[in-house]
């Protein structure tokens, strides 16, 4: 069995997703929307470049619970909230706390920040496994 | 075009629990590392066969949220149907012709089986629900949309609960 613990920190996970790995990200998920690959696009928007898509930020959260889980886990569920627009060459840092264990499921009270700035907050459930 | 939500509104309640079925078939290995790498995640369940034996996955492993994020499993729409930000004009929950834009409003995905390379997939898409609401930055349209993934033999892997913004 896992030795993962309630209070156990989640593992600090960092990414700087590129405007290249945006654009191949809303390739895969066949998603046209312009922000996401179209930087004059995205400024007419009002944003400050490429905008990093919604579920981009999910799987980052989901890759954070799943390191901490450790081998063999499986993610149960995940719920987020976007709270501000991150943009392509920005380093975000997932941080988060095991809130508690029950029947092999520990459910993970995640963030996403950039530097001090609150962008996404989420909750994953993972189904550790020995 | 202003926003017609109201029109708007009137064709969602006309789709309310109407299910659009489509076959998916495997996902296959190149889509799921290719989404791998999109995200940055080096896992080898998506690409070692050994590895993902070892965690418990019959072949190689999907992300899992690949099914979820993608927007449209259709070859299309074309260019020219697309709102000119690359959105698509028209889509389940979306009615095309009112002048509505569409924001994200959040999900809920609960993922109850593995999806592997050679899972043959099935997605299901169902309008829940479309109400309207007044906020401090106007009117607007929140639409609740369920979407499905389940195995040619019914056995569902993924459902995801979302809601969409229309303004």
């Amino acid at each position: 069995m896992t030795n993962l613990r309630p209070g156990d920190p989640v593992p600090r996970l960092e990414r700087t997703p590129s405007e290249v790995d945006l654009f191949r990200f809303s390739a895969m998920t066949w998603n046209a929307h312009r922000i996401h690959y179209d930087r004059p696009w995205a400024e007419h928007e009002g944003h400050p470049g490429v905008v990093v898509q919604a579920h981009l930020h999910g799987a980052y959260l989901a890759q954070a619970a799943m390191a901490a889980a450790g081998p063999g886990a499986r993610l149960r569920s995940i719920t987020w909230s976007n709270r501000r627009v991150v943009t392509a060459g920005t380093t975000v840092r997932v941080t988060g706390t095991v809130e508690s264990i029950t029947d092999a499921l520990a459910t993970m009270q995640l963030e996403e920040r950039v530097g001090d700035d609150l962008c996404v907050t989420g909750t994953a459930v993972v189904e550790v496994r020995a | 075009m202003s926003a017609d939500l109201q029109g708007a509104h009137e064709v969602l309640m006309a789709e309310q629990g109407r299910t659009v079925r489509v076959a998916l078939g495997p996902i296959g290995a190149l889509a799921a590392q290719r989404f791998a790498v999109a995200c940055g995640d080096d896992s080898p369940i998506y690409t070692d066969a050994a590895a993902a034996h070892a965690a418990g996955y019959r072949s190689l492993a999907v992300p899992p949220l690949l099914l979820t994020s993608t927007r449209n499993w259709g070859p299309g729409p074309a260019a020219g149907l697309l709102a000119a930000d690359g959105t698509p004009a028209a889509d389940i929950g979306l009615p095309g012709g009112f002048g509505v834009r569409v924001m994200g409003g959040g999900q809920e995905i609960a993922f109850s089986g593995d999806v592997c390379v050679d899972t043959d997939v099935v997605a299901e898409f169902t309008l829940l629900d479309a109400t309207r609401k007044s906020g401090r930055s106007g009117d607007l349209l929140i639409v609740e949309l369920e979407r499905r993934f389940s195995d040619v033999h019914g056995t569902t892997l993924i459902t995801c609960n979302e809601q969409r913004i229309l303004r």
